[in-house]
């Protein structure tokens, strides 16, 4: 008869399983709540840092060959075209930024390559706000969220 | 059978009401409220980084472009500053106000072996 005893505790019974499933399924359903709550941010993040990192490559740039300008001034075609001085030379290059199907391209004139500065620019205006001054506005869409930055540069 | 069916009862008993002791209690629940603890703290942690992330993403910068004056620094390629600032360095004094002439470049022509550049300009006096 004592071999009863030890089969007799050993296991779960149906209650306790029960109850531990309506533990697990709650804690499963909060920890699913919790995992769509992050999700959502992280996704959110990850456009908006995007953008930033797009900007940044388009203001870098910029202020790369805006460092040793001659002159800088609006295209036709709302671009932008800088004569700056070609780095370790005497003479000049143009450079003009342009707007391709949402990519911002810059082409050299010099070595007449073209390259990709950012992708996902929704807008990239220049235009003179006065006689001396240039203004530059860059806009990046990367899905829902946009960053603009304006850029002003003055002649005098 | 008396004696056997009740030591069956009592072993029995005692395997039901083996459950966990006060100090195993509360060595768990100590646990838990440190995992909450970490938890809670990771989360606040984690919503002022973003509420910032946010905040900076949802600023549209304004930046004043100031070149370089220096000769040696324009031989050298460095780039523009970067201003938050009106008022700094070549913005000083402020260049918006009254002109006297409106230039308008209509077309140029520069070729690249040479350091001349040739415009075609409008001239509107103000």
């Amino acid at each position: 008869m004592r071999t009863v005893s030890p089969q007799h505790t050993k296991g779960f019974t149906l209650l306790e399983l029960l109850v531990v499933s309506i533990l697990m399924i709650g804690l499963a359903l909060m920890t699913a709540q919790m995992w769509r709550y992050f999700s959502a941010q992280a996704a959110d993040l990850t456009q908006r840092t995007g953008a930033a990192q797009e900007l940044r490559l388009v203001l870098e740039s910029l202020s790369d060959d805006m460092g040793s300008v001659v002159w800088a001034t609006p295209t036709a075609s709302g671009g932008l075209m800088i004569q700056r001085k070609a780095p370790g030379g005497q003479s000049d290059v143009v450079i003009e930024y342009a707007l391709q199907q949402g990519r911002l391209t810059r082409a050299d004139g010099t070595t007449g390559i073209t390259v990709p500065v950012a992708e996902n620019v929704s807008g990239f205006v220049a235009d003179d706000v006065t006689p001396s001054i240039l203004r530059v506005t860059v806009s990046i869409t990367v899905g829902g969220t946009a960053r603009q930055a304006t850029l002003y540069w003055s002649r005098a | 059978m008396l004696h056997k069916g009740g030591s069956r009862r009592f072993a029995a008993s005692r395997g039901r009401r083996r459950a966990c002791t006060l100090p195993e209690l509360v060595i768990s629940l100590a646990i838990m409220m440190a995992g909450l603890l970490a938890i809670q703290s990771l989360m606040i942690r984690q919503s002022r980084q973003v509420s910032r992330l946010e905040q900076w993403c949802q600023t549209q910068p304004t930046f004043y472009v100031v070149h370089q004056s220096d000769a040696w620094m324009r031989a050298l390629g460095a780039p523009a500053a970067l201003e938050t600032q009106a008022g700094q360095a070549a913005w000083t004094p402020p260049v918006t106000g009254p002109y006297k002439y409106s230039v308008t470049l209509l077309s140029f022509t520069r070729p690249y072996d040479s350091g001349q550049m040739s415009a075609n300009v409008a001239m509107e006096v103000h």
